[in-house]
């Protein structure tokens, strides 16, 4: 899969780093955790741990010259399968606990092998850290092992995903902005909410942190309403509440750039966000849903948010998430200044021109500690695997995510399809459907199996 | 009511769980919908309902991810108050 231009993507491409650096990646996911630590939360350890085991989806992107740290060793069959596909693999360092409680970072930093490893290896030749988010963690590492790392400080970081931040921002440069405000006291939250469901079915209030929709809460049934504003009372925010009206016909885009020490600005992929309401479920792109003047527009407006991001301090990678609603665009609804899970895909259509990709990810019971081969193993059966002959067909990925083995509860199953044209991308929809149903007993479509 | 038919009810209400009233005790409400999005919502119904307050270690989808569990716990609570009443 990785070609050689395609192996060098994010390394000449996007960071555009001198020859002979190679890249330390580091999936630390969570950091908004902590941000959000002094909120009232739910926690879902049994999802906290899958969460942490995506980490895998380093192997797709790392080249062979570069390290990934992981968790947990990724199974020798998983491996096999990758190399088989053309996958060249880099080298994997795993820190020896394993303590989902504690952010990977943590555990490097804690384990003296693992730092000793990595120092041994920056002698030899250089490396440059690529971490999910740049976090105090993060900074610590790198300094531990004299290391630079891709991205802005993590304060910056830490005030670039605070979405009133973003919010402000957006007013201030006179971008579109959703309907709604930003509410200090629960009294105001109450009334704009009232005032909203004039015009919107759903109004959402948002707190300043969250991800994965948590901290976003749709009000569809004014009769929720106290429920939500008891909850918020919980806690003393201090940046105060957004409240925005919820647009349903609307196309959800997700752009990504990257924004270089010296202020150049690179829009490196937009993709169609594939969303269950408020929680991100896959991507496909190119975005062939929109017409192309309004992408046209769309570009020019990050670009200018990319600099202004820029002016505030924000370096390295940024995800926007952007709306388009009755043909206007309301460009940034969001941003993450840091990975998502989508940036590690962007390089895909660079590899071939002319397919259509879709990122998705299906809940699936662990039944069984080998289900993730049983469902791969119906696919090749279908002859619709994904080989590096066809360069198109259903590719697995994520093995962990879904082992039986060493997680417990509904997985993660990680699918990318690649397909020549839609329809071809529809037949693989149906196919996914037809293969869980087969592997997995009282399966019920994706489509009714949204949890 | 009883706690557990009221229980049941929030549980319908905030999950959108169509048949709480006849699911088994120890049924895993994970795999009906029950995830930490609407977990913390009822927590709040339920702190609303029987006006009591859960313990930071409780905040988990495991410690109410089944009717028995969550049936439990809010009585746990209502002694605790009952107790607290008790002494002054």
């Amino acid at each position: 899969m990785k070609e050689v231009d395609v192996l060098r993507y994010f390394h000449d491409q996007i960071f555009k780093l001198k020859e002979g650096t190679n890249l330390l990646w580091l999936f630390n996911i969570g950091i908004e955790e902590k941000w959000t630590s002094q909120y009232f939360n739910v926690r879902d350890v049994q999802e906290e741990e899958i969460i942490q085991h995506m980490d895998e989806i380093l192997l797709l992107v790392a080249g062979k010259n570069d390290i990934i740290i992981l968790r947990e060793k990724p199974r020798k069959e998983y491996l096999e399968y990758l190399t088989e596909i053309g996958i060249e693999l880099p080298t994997i360092l795993c820190p020896k606990k394993r303590d989902c409680s504690k952010s990977i970072s943590k555990l490097v930093l804690e384990d003296e092998n693992i730092i000793e490893e990595i120092k041994r290896r920056l002698k030899k030749v250089s490396f440059c850290m690529v971490p999910y988010a740049v976090t105090k963690e993060v900074e610590e590492l790198s300094k531990k092992i004299n290391i630079e790392y891709i991205g802005s400080k993590s304060n910056v970081v830490h005030k670039g995903n605070n979405k009133i931040f973003i919010r402000k921002l957006a007013g201030d440069i006179g971008l579109k902005c959703p309907k709604g405000k930003i509410c200090q006291t629960i009294s105001e939250v109450r009334n704009e909410t009232y005032q909203l469901k004039n015009t919107f079915p759903k109004v959402c209030i948002k707190r300043p942190y969250g991800v994965s929709g948590n901290g976003v809460f749709l009000v569809n049934d004014i009769s929720r309403l106290e429920r939500i504003l008891f909850m918020l009372n919980k806690q003393v925010i201090q940046d105060g509440w957004l409240v925005e009206g919820w647009y349903e016909d609307k196309k959800d885009l997700n752009a990504q750039l990257y924004i270089s020490k010296s202020g150049d600005v690179n829009l490196f992929s937009i993709k169609e966000q594939i969303l269950d309401e408020k929680i991100y479920r896959g991507s496909i792109f190119p975005v062939f849903s929109v017409e192309k003047t309004i992408l046209e527009e769309y570009k020019i407006q990050l670009k200018v948010i990319g600099r202004v991001l820029y002016e505030k301090g924000i370096r390295g990678v940024i995800g926007i998430d952007s709306i388009i609603s009755g043909g206007e665009i309301f460009p940034i609804i969001e941003a993450n200044v840091r990975f998502t899970l989508s940036t590690y895909l962007s390089f895909l259509p660079y590899m071939h021109h002319n397919c259509i990709y879709k990122m998705e990810y299906y809940r699936i019971p662990l039944i069984s500690e080998n289900i993730w081969f049983k469902i791969n193993k119906k696919i090749v059966e279908k002859n619709l695997n994904f080989t590096k002959e066809k360069m198109n067909g259903i590719f697995l990925y994520n093995q962990k995510c879904a082992d039986g083995k060493c997680l417990q509860g509904r997985g993660r199953l990680f699918v990318l399809m690649v397909a020549e044209n839609k329809e071809r991308l529809k037949y693989f929809d149906r196919i996914m459907d037809c293969v869980l149903a087969e592997v997995i007993e009282g399966y019920e479509s994706r489509k009714d199996n949204k949890k | 009511m009883n706690l557990e038919k009221i229980i049941r009810n929030k549980i319908k209400e905030v999950v959108g769980l169509e048949n709480a009233e006849n699911i088994l005790g120890d049924k895993d409400l994970r795999d009906d919908g029950l995830d930490s999005l609407n977990a913390i919502e009822l927590i709040v119904e339920l702190e609303m309902e029987f006006a009591i307050e859960f313990d930071e270690d409780d905040l988990l989808v495991e410690r109410i991810n089944t009717v028995d569990k969550i049936v439990e716990l809010v009585k746990k609570y209502i002694e605790r108050i009952e107790e607290k009443t008790w002494e002054m």
